[in-house]
């Protein structure tokens, strides 16, 4: 089923797809939040940036 | 890191990789799509391309003595059928990571006080009278402040790289 929030702008939303919007927006908004707390996510960005500089001395 | 954990399952028959070994190839796959500058949104989905990226990556570290012609990733279409199906948690967190980056949009296209307003409410969860206390502004601008950002928010979401990135592929 197509999610609410892709509609076409103009379509009037249901309380119901309102909710289904704002709970899919919150639970992302979370998530973002704490994946970017997450160990894991700053061993990649530290990877990654490592990476680069190793790159960049390459150069 | 879901889409690496399933590809990596796929091509093992099923075996669980280390949270390191996902680790490494998720951050050879952000080197690998900030050096290539290549994805081309008319060519094919985003998703899609960063599962060919993923794949492509799980082979070579599978087969180190041989690794993957990277330029045969020009040839997305043919790579996108040898890939696994997407598992439901790589969907979902896909879709996730897209409206994270929705939020994001829209925090750079609105003015600060708006978007501050519907973070409170519509993000954080703050009852829109509390949010007006704590705002010292009236319930009326809280109210006019979301119905407004919502309908900027489902233009942005609206454009086609938006809507067709967050539908299930099909491969």
């Amino acid at each position: 089923m197509k999610n609410p929030l892709f509609k076409h702008p103009d379509e009037k939303l249901s309380p119901r797809e309102e909710a289904e919007i704002t709970q899919e927006l919150a639970d992302a908004y979370r998530q973002n939040e704490i994946g970017e707390k997450q160990p894991e996510f700053r061993r990649i960005v530290e990877k990654v940036e490592e990476q680069i500089l190793k790159e960049s001395k390459n150069q | 890191m879901a889409m690496a954990a399933g590809i990596y399952r796929h091509h093992t028959g099923n075996a669980v990789p280390q949270q390191e070994t996902v680790e490494d190839v998720v951050a050879t796959v952000v080197m690998d799509f900030l050096k290539r500058d290549r994805f081309d949104p008319k060519r094919g989905r985003l998703r899609t391309y960063l599962r060919i990226l993923t794949n492509a990556r799980i082979v070579d570290m599978l087969r180190k003595e041989k690794p993957l012609d990277h330029d045969s990733l020009a040839d997305r279409e043919e790579l996108a059928e040898s890939l696994p199906d997407e598992s439901p948690e790589e969907e979902r967190a896909f879709q996730q990571a897209l409206l994270a980056t929705l939020i994001e949009d829209l925090r750079e296209q609105i003015p600060l006080r708006q978007f501050e307003i519907f973070e409170m409410v519509k993000l954080k969860g703050i009852a829109p009278d509390a949010a007006a206390a704590e705002l010292g502004v009236n319930r009326g601008v809280i109210d006019n402040t979301i119905y407004k950002v919502m309908i900027r928010l489902r233009e942005i979401a609206s454009t086609p790289e938006y809507e067709e990135e967050y539908e299930k592929p099909s491969f």
